[in-house]
């Protein structure tokens, strides 16, 4: 009775007919709309913007989190290896003390090496400083006098607080702390008391060893501070004094003593292991050469161990954000479940109903990501700023709390022991883009899945209810 | 050679089923249109004229029988086959279900920009269609923004924008006023016929059904002639 049905594509009715191109246009037209709008059907207040700011408002800590850490590890490395370990070290070997092997010549024929840009010779040993009735342990660093124009890393990471960096004759540069716990300043007079290495513990304190334990008349050089130094990084300069090498040959007989070496980019191993190898056929049995990785080992791992940590533990709060767009997403599903029903009743694929909703989902993603980057990168530029600040205001409400009458001490958020003085500024660019891209496709995915339920909705259940 | 009808609907049985019992709602209905003819289908309420209109547009499935709409049987048809061939249908309901987020304009514009037209192309058809119900000072407007019987004719212009070969309309004048019903309903019919579109109108109204060329009475889960009239 009636004629036999025309094939599918004939009549025009073969899927994918729509013209791809002009399909985008509206899918992504659509997602503009979940994304911004909210006048819907049942009136809800919809759209995911509240799922863009829960996303902006996690990244914020969590960039923040990845620029200050990473300054804060550059910077606390950059002056463990210009001051303290340097890019490589050659430890004179104890035996060669007494051979009268004289660390300046070695380091003479170590700075002509290759790849070689400066080399310290350089004695280090605990010693007692006692100025008035203080007597504090110290670690005394014997380095040439003219360190600061020949070594330009380790100018850079010195701040001298108070007179100059000059060592000659019997001056000597205190850090900022054994300055504050001797009670002296620039010009002032303290004795170095020579001390067998064996007898102080290193984790010695504070602790005041009395002239009596020692056993002996203690052997006393007197010195004068020329200089209050600080590498802004209390817990690895607290306790030196500088002296020059003609001041420890007396007053510090039970030196280590190393060749401190310097070389273009202590960040290219390659080249760092060539000069290493190239110093050790240099001295042979003398001493040993490591370079600063090697050295700081235990340190490094510990800034790394505890970076991951701070990291794994704002990452939760991105992953957490991104449920918030799984729900906005929901919501605005079941919200827009009768328009996907319109839609769908129009001919609009499935494909097309969920490639929109979870395109929605990226762009929420996408703007949570760009404007939580950019709040976080501009809080962490001014980071030195806003801790101040929020410490004034935290010290403000404590002297309110501690009442007019008395002076409430200045808290410090940070132990500025424990951390650089001013955390230093380093984009941690590849990181901050892993982030962002994670939180993008954390938020595509968590839109995907109500998506997917809207895309199989079948219009009739939601058309039969009526607006 | 000449063309399929627009519409068949051939011995369609639809059951609904529940735990509780079995609701036999179309039991044999048959129906068959030419094109540019006019339909309305009455009976009362709870009968099945929105189950029948829901089957023929692709939206729920029958249970045996046959649907061709421009010879093609809606019942074979795949889930993403059904998408494309939901585009050569025009669907008004009482409730206008428009998207609130699209203006007047936009949402005419949506089953062609649906089916891939160009945007430009969408825009001149929208404009020449939202012209056609009288709207075209209103074109950017959005749906809150319009009143029930506006809100229909912009519903009857999206049903018209994609050159469907059939109109499905489903109570287009239940929620509004007899002035407005009356206007709905002269536009519904004069643009079907001035474009040759066949329509098929559930309504409870009589004048509406009147203008129909046929008159159809759903009783039984069948459906009856009730009246006919020559087309003009
Ligand atoms: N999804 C469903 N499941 C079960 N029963 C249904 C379903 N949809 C409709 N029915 C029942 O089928 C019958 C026909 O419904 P239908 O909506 O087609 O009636 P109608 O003729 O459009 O009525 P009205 O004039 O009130 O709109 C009704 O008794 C209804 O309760
Ligand atoms: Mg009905």
């Amino acid at each position: 009775m009636t004629a036999p049905a025309p094939t599918l594509a004939a009549r025009g009715y073969a899927p994918g007919a729509p013209r791809r191109r002009e399909l985008a246009r509206l899918v992504l037209a659509l997602a503009w709309r979940f994304l911004l709008r909210r006048r819907t059907v049942s009136g809800v207040r919809s759209g995911l913007r509240g799922a863009v700011l829960g996303i902006a408002l996690s990244l914020v800590p969590l960039t923040v989190v990845m620029v200050v850490a990473n300054g804060l590890i550059d910077g606390i490395v950059d002056r463990y290896l210009e001051l303290g370990s340097y890019h490589a070290q050659v430890a004179i070997a104890d035996s060669q003390l007494a051979s009268g092997a004289s660390v300046e010549v070695v380091a003479g024929f170590v700075a002509a090496l290759p790849g070689v840009e400066v080399a310290i010779p350089e004695r280090r040993g605990s010693t007692l400083l006692a100025a008035g009735g203080r007597r504090v342990v110290a670690e005394l660093r014997a380095v040439p006098v003219d360190l600061p124009q020949t070594d330009r890393g380790f100018a850079a990471m010195v701040e001298v607080h108070g007179g100059s960096f000059d060592l000659t004759g019997n001056g000597v540069v205190l850090s900022a702390e054994l300055a504050r716990q001797l009670s002296v300043a620039v010009g002032d007079q303290l004795h170095l008391v020579a001390v067998p290495s064996n007898l102080i513990a290193p984790v010695a304190g504070d602790a005041e060893l009395g002239a009596a334990r020692l056993g002996g008349p203690p052997r006393l050089t007197a010195v004068r501070v020329q200089g209050v130094f600080s590498s802004g990084y209390q817990e690895l300069d607290r306790r030196w004094a500088f002296v020059s090498l003609a001041t420890a040959a007396r007053a510090l007989p039970a030196g280590r003593e190393l060749i401190g070496i310097k070389v273009g980019d202590p960040h290219d191993p390659a080249a760092l292991a060539a000069v290493v190898a190239e110093a050790q056929r240099l001295v042979g049995q003398l001493g040993r050469v490591r370079d600063w990785k090697v050295l700081e080992a235990a340190s490094l791992r510990s800034f790394e161990s505890s970076r991951a940590l701070l990291l794994f533990v704002v990452a939760m709060i991105v992953v957490i954000a991104t449920v918030n767009v799984a729900s906005a997403t929901v919501s605005v599903s079941l919200t827009r479940r009768q328009e996907v029903a319109y839609l769908k009743a129009m001919g609009l694929p499935p494909a097309a109903v969920f490639a929109s909703l979870t395109l929605a989902g990226t762009l929420a993603g996408a703007a949570g990501a760009i404007l939580g980057v950019a709040v976080g990168l501009a809080a962490a530029v001014n980071i030195n700023e806003a801790l101040a600040l929020v410490e004034r205001g935290v010290s403000w409400v404590a002297q309110l709390v501690a009442g007019a009458g008395q002076a409430a001490e200045p808290i410090a958020l940070i132990d500025r022991s424990f951390y650089l003085e001013s955390i230093p500024f380093t984009l941690p660019a590849e990181q901050v883009a892993v982030v962002a891209a994670a939180t993008v496709a954390l938020a595509t995915l968590a839109a995907a899945i109500p998506a997917l339920a809207a895309a199989r909705l079948r219009p009739l259940a939601a058309l039969a209810r009526t607006a | 050679m000449s063309s399929p009808p627009p519409l068949v609907v051939d011995q369609v049985w639809k059951t609904y089923r529940s735990e509780a019992e079995e609701l036999a709602v179309l039991r044999g209905t048959s129906l068959r249109l030419g094109a540019g003819e006019s339909a309305a289908v009455t009976g009362a309420s709870g009968s099945g004229k929105s189950t029948l209109l829901n089957l023929i547009g692709g939206l729920d499935q029958v249970d045996s029988g046959s649907i061709l709409v421009g010879g093609v049987d809606v019942a074979t048809l795949p889930e993403r086959a059904l998408a494309a061939f939901r585009r050569r249908l025009g669907l008004v309901f009482q409730f206008h279900h428009l998207l609130r987020d699209f203006t007047a304009s936009e949402n005419v514009q949506l089953p062609l920009l649906i089916g891939g037209a160009h945007r430009h192309a969408a825009g001149t058809r929208a404009a020449e269609l939202i012209a056609a119900v009288g709207l075209t000072p209103h074109a950017s407007r959005y749906p809150h923004q319009l009143s029930g019987g506006e809100r229909q004719r912009v519903a009857i212009a999206r049903a018209l924008a994609a050159h469907p070969e059939v109109v499905l309309a489903d109570e287009p004048t239940g929620n509004l006023d007899e002035r407005n019903a009356g206007e709905v309903g002269d536009m519904l019919f004069g643009l079907a016929e001035q474009r040759g579109v066949t329509l098929l109108v559930v309504t409870h109204d009589r004048s509406l059904a009147a203008r129909a060329q046929l008159h159809l009475h759903l009783e039984h889960g069948q459906l009856h002639v009730a009246g006919e009239r020559s087309p003009p």
